[in-house]
């Protein structure tokens, strides 16, 4: 157990680093000059721009330098937690980043919780009542979730719940520090639209692999013993049943954060997601990087997690 | 079972499954098994709704989608205009109907294309030495870490707006999971006792390859193509709710979506039209390539 540990230790650093690499040079080898967007925004302020300022901000920007060197100085500067400073806001990105990482990681994290509790339950019920009404109406609706767009599922529960019946606020978001009610009366629908398709998918893999579970000949030896319902549904079933569930997990979160790029700006929630979404459009291109790393790489964090835990649940893993 | 699978077979031919037959024939089996159940043909149908949508647009649609008229703009559902009009008085519904054109368009070359590459490139990585095979593989991992529609997003936000770099940014997007699929079943089949057998006849590798292997693919592919031209759709309408995606005026769904959210209150269907074409297309799409995995899939002849 200890050589696999290390042995998937290692693979991860290596698409940390294949990642980092990924998004640094996405981020310089495609067309449209950051500085130059820059410049013409200055320009609305103080109609000042001479070359030399070009040259004076690229150097500012370290962006003179040849690209490794650049790529060092830009994984040397994480180290220190410094992910240089914002174009447009003029401000670090760090703190940009630090004071809206909460926010999507409170949402990302009942997300992740709300889809993975309610999708394995209905897909157990689906399983265990195959063919009734019950589990075909569950499955339809899985069928649904894993098909509509969140941001179109997000419009029909706003026009729903917060324009016809005003159930919620639409928008914003409020700390559950500060009030916990309204908090969660405002992240109760963004949250929702976040986990849907987690939700589905969990819902159809659960019930799949628990129907293949259930063909299986170690359970009709359970019942042919005479064990009770509830002992081979818990203690055989299941257990074995969810093992895939936990490989999907990673897939689960990416699919979290990135459906708040796009929940985020639909509800005016001030979370990474938002703060990407337009970067991106602005062209600010230092916090694209960082916000975009900080994704991916909680997300490689969350798969070697998956990974380990998958060796520890299913012994066959571990001997490859 | 590489030849029996061919798209496009006419569905009368499996109605005759419950009697006798001379001939063991798996196209038939996979036909019947894929027309035996109410959600594929239900796929089937909304798929062929809307390919025709797509064909006969200009002949169906009402007015031309972008007109204006500005006299009328907002105008709730009549019989004048079925789903009203937008801000600017264009006609919604045929706004609808051509924006099936562009969906379905940029899902079907999505698709194409990242299969090409992606199984071109899985092919490659099963088949060669260890260090192209890890630079291949790792670099997939690396992909597959990104959110697809974060990786669209970004390729789409950097190359800029318009049709070509929108079906660049959603290939890169699409092509990790192809590679990472193609690899793992070229790398399973070629331990099957007929793959041995035609490498101890001394067929060379490239021959191992094509004829052997990538033959072998073929099911799991066509179920992955049909899964992926609904997620590439899904990605797409993501990118111009966005304001990412295609340039106006061509109408796309993501962003009449979008446009239509401002007038939620007073013209909901300006927003739920668009969205719901998306729906229907990606459950579609989605209900066909479960039936077609059922159908291909070896392991439950005879269960289903």
């Amino acid at each position: 157990m200890v050589g696999y540990i290390i042995r998937r230790l290692f693979m991860g650093l290596i698409v940390i680093i294949v990642v980092t690499i990924l998004v640094f040079l996405l981020i310089r080898l495609l067309p449209g000059d950051p500085l130059l967007v820059y410049l013409t925004q200055q320009q609305y302020r103080d109609t000042l721009y001479d070359p030399a300022q070009l040259a004076q901000l690229q150097q500012r920007f370290g962006l003179d330098k040849p690209l490794p060197v650049q790529y060092i100085s830009w994984i040397g500067g994480m180290f220190r937690g410094d992910f240089g400073e914002s174009i447009t806001y003029q401000q670090p990105v760090s703190k940009l980043i630090s004071q809206r990482m909460p926010v999507t990681l409170y949402l990302s994290i009942i997300g992740a919780i709300f889809a993975t509790v309610v999708g394995i339950g209905f897909g157990i019920v689906c399983a265990l009542r195959r063919g009734t009404w019950l589990d075909t109406v569950l499955t339809f609706l899985a069928n649904i979730g894993i098909t509509v767009p969140s941001f179109w599922a997000a419009i029909l529960l706003i026009y729903l719940f917060g324009l016809k019946l005003h159930w919620v606020p639409i928008g914003g978001y409020t700390s559950p520090f500060e009030d916990f009610l309204l908090s969660t009366r405002r992240i109760v629908l963004p949250v929702f639209c976040m986990a849907l398709f987690g939700l589905a998918a969990n819902t159809r893999l659960t019930r799949s692999c628990m129907l293949e579970v259930i063909a299986q000949d170690y359970i009709r030896t359970a019942w042919a013993k005479g064990l009770k319902e509830r002992v081979i549904v818990l203690r055989h079933t299941i257990k074995n049943g969810l093992i895939p569930i936990v490989a999907n997990t990673g897939f689960l979160v990416a699919g979290l954060f990135g459906g708040s790029v796009i929940i985020e700006t639909l509800f005016n929630i001030n979370g990474v997601g938002r703060l990407l979404t337009t970067a991106l459009l602005g062209q600010d291109y230092l916090i694209v990087q960082a916000s975009t790393l900080l994704f991916v790489g909680l997300i490689t964090l969350s798969n070697i997690a998956v990974d380990i835990s998958y060796g520890w649940l299913d012994p066959r893993i571990r001997y490859e | 079972m590489a030849d029996s699978s061919l798209p496009g077979a006419p569905p009368d031919e499996a109605t005759e499954w419950d009697k006798p037959e001379k001939k063991y024939s798996e196209f038939k089996r996979t036909v019947s098994v894929f027309f035996g159940r109410p959600l594929p043909i239900v796929g089937l149908v909304i798929i062929s709704i809307f390919i025709i949508i797509t064909i006969f647009g200009p002949w169906i649609a009402p007015y031309d989608p972008l007109e204006m008229d500005v006299m009328n703009s907002l105008a709730h559902p009549s019989s004048q205009h079925l789903l009203g009009t937008d801000e600017i008085g264009r006609d919604t519904l045929s706004r609808v109907i051509y924006g099936a054109r562009t969906s379905l368009f940029i899902g079907i070359v999505v698709i194409s294309v990242s299969v090409a590459i992606g199984v071109f490139l899985g092919l490659v990585a099963a088949n060669s030495r260890a260090a192209v095979h890890h630079i291949i593989m790792r670099i997939t991992d690396g992909l597959m870490a990104f959110p697809s529609i974060l990786l669209a997003l970004l390729v789409a936000g950097l190359l800029g707006g318009g049709l070509q770099n929108i079906i660049i940014a959603l290939t890169v997007g699409m092509i990790a999971p192809v590679i990472r699929i193609t690899c793992g079943m070229a790398l399973s089949i070629r331990e099957n006792d007929y793959v041995i057998a035609a490498r101890a006849m001394g067929t060379s590798n490239m021959r191992i390859m094509l004829s052997e292997i990538l033959p072998n693919c073929f099911a799991p592919i066509l179920v992955m193509m049909t899964m992926g031209i609904g997620s590439v759709i899904l990605a797409e309408a993501g990118l111009s709710f966005l304001g990412v995606g295609i340039t106006p005026p061509t109408p796309v769904w993501g962003r009449m979506v979008n446009d239509g959210y401002k007038f939620l209150l007073t013209n909901p269907e300006q927003s739920f039209a668009p969205g719901l074409a998306v729906m229907l297309v990606v459950f579609g799409f989605n209900m066909m390539g479960d039936g077609l995995r059922d159908a291909l899939d070896p392991r439950l002849r005879g269960v289903v």
